[in-house]
């Protein structure tokens, strides 16, 4: 089982300050669309890491974000649940001779459609519920989907861009 | 034997995943807004969070150096018109002397905006005063163009506030011209609010100001919040629905008043007694 290592550590304090310091001032559309682009700290963890562990990450990693946002729980919410998913979503999409022992979820390994597939599910189960609880009401169903859609996109585009930059060329 | 560890290891990932939910929803609704008043581990990180924003904050500072060189001119002007020296003697030779007939009843304390939120459904900011610089919870905060919100949360050096654009904040307010009661309410629109219960028999226009009422001593008298851009009639409905154009802008707001009503306390006790 591959752990977490210094990389992991240095990506989620990164992403931390640079969601909390940086971003939270980078609405777009009059707040339609909303980047949480610290989602990528999540999806970029090991592809066999125990479940216990994940949820517990995700947990953390919430909370952090809470505590930015002074919204508390609600981020938190949002990546356990999206640690929930994770597995079923990645055991969905596997590819046909599985996976490798301490493979990178990177697009230089399986390829952009596989790296949007998983990265987009994800990021747009963590953006609905997030939105779903912040407003907790279907009666603007319309305008909340619309909502969650553009965030999605917004938050994919950044992560591609980010992935882009750091990773490394073998 | 490897399906019981493997049944058991999905058991297990499933009643954490329960406990965690029920953790974060019970945090998030929980009634207070914010729900970590009590807790000492949070109110610490927190401090620390808010004194990383301030570093950034004083960067983006750095770039809104003319606009605030604009707004000290502004404010320095009205000052300089509410001098004594500019007030023209009518008659006699008047001594001023420390008389009893006045007293300070509001004092304001000027506060820096560390971080602030405008799209979420309560927006919150931080500010750089605390508990040491004698903000207490559910104080008013203000800016020179008008009304902003309420004090939510405080500690030592830093205090939370919750601010008008937020579902859960309302207040008294009248409409100036007319002297007519509504309460306002928000409408998730970063710049706008409604003002709510103004019976339809008010005789009032598009354009009129509207200003906080006195009633629960929070706000000054006459502290304002905009100016009514929109005025409908609902058939059959008893009230108006009135769309609000804030006068302070949210989106550009960095130096904010808090309020301290000297007779805060008075009043509380006062209105406790009678209304249990």
């Amino acid at each position: 089982m591959s752990d977490i290592d210094l990389r992991h550590i240095g990506r989620f304090v990164l992403l931390i300050l640079f969601q909390g310091l940086i971003l939270i001032e980078a609405a777009l559309f009059d707040g339609l669309a909303i980047p949480f682009v610290y989602v990528f700290i999540l999806l970029k963890l090991p592809i066999d890491i125990n479940r216990i562990f994940l949820l517990i990450l995700c947990f953390l990693t919430g909370v952090t974000m809470d505590l930015f946002y002074n919204t508390f729980g609600l981020h938190a919410a949002a990546c356990v649940l999206m640690g929930f998913v994770r597995p079923g979503i990645l055991n969905l999409i596997r590819p046909r001779d599985g996976y490798d022992t301490g493979q990178d979820i990177s697009i230089s390994s399986f390829g952009f459609n596989w790296f949007f597939t998983f990265s987009f599910s994800l990021i747009f189960i963590h953006h609905l519920y997030l939105f779903l609880l912040e407003f907790f009401s279907f009666s603007q169903f319309p305008y909340t989907l619309l909502k969650v859609l553009l965030s999605s996109i917004y938050t994919f585009i950044l992560v591609f861009l980010i992935h882009l930059i750091f990773s490394r060329k073998s | 034997m490897d399906n019981l560890i493997s049944f058991f290891s999905r058991f297990y990932f499933f009643i954490l995943f329960l406990l965690l939910q029920f953790i974060c929803l019970s945090f998030l609704f929980s009634n207070k807004g914010i729900a970590h008043q009590q807790s000492a581990f949070f109110s610490i990180m927190n401090d620390g969070v808010a004194a990383m924003q301030k570093r950034t904050a004083a960067i983006s500072n750095f770039f809104h150096l003319s606009e605030e060189n604009a707004l000290l001119l502004e404010e320095n002007e009205q000052l300089l018109e509410e001098r004594i020296s500019s007030f023209k003697k009518m008659e006699g030779n008047f001594v001023v002397i420390e008389d009893s007939v006045w007293q300070r009843q509001y004092r304001m304390l000027n506060a820096k905006v560390i971080n602030g939120t405008l799209y979420q459904n309560r927006n919150y900011f931080t500010i750089d005063k605390g508990s040491i610089d004698g903000v207490a919870k559910k104080q008013g905060v203000i800016s020179l163009n008008g009304i902003v919100g309420r004090i939510a949360e405080v500690s030592e050096h830093y205090a939370i506030v919750e601010s008008i654009i937020s579902e859960s904040f309302s207040t008294g307010a009248y409409v100036k011209r007319t002297g007519n009661l509504g309460y306002l309410k928000w409408n998730k629109d970063p710049a706008e609010t409604t003002l709510s219960q103004v019976v339809i028999t008010a005789p009032i226009a598009v354009g009129d100001m509207v200003y906080s009422k006195v009633g629960s001593g929070y706000f000054p008298p006459d502290t304002p919040v905009g100016e009514i851009i929109d005025l409908n009639e609902n058939e059959g409905e008893a009230y108006y629905d009135i769309r609000v154009k804030l006068s302070t802008d949210f989106s550009n707001l960095r130096h904010v008043y808090v309020v301290t009503n000297d007779f805060q306390n008075e009043l509380d006790d006062l209105q406790e007694e009678f209304y249990p």
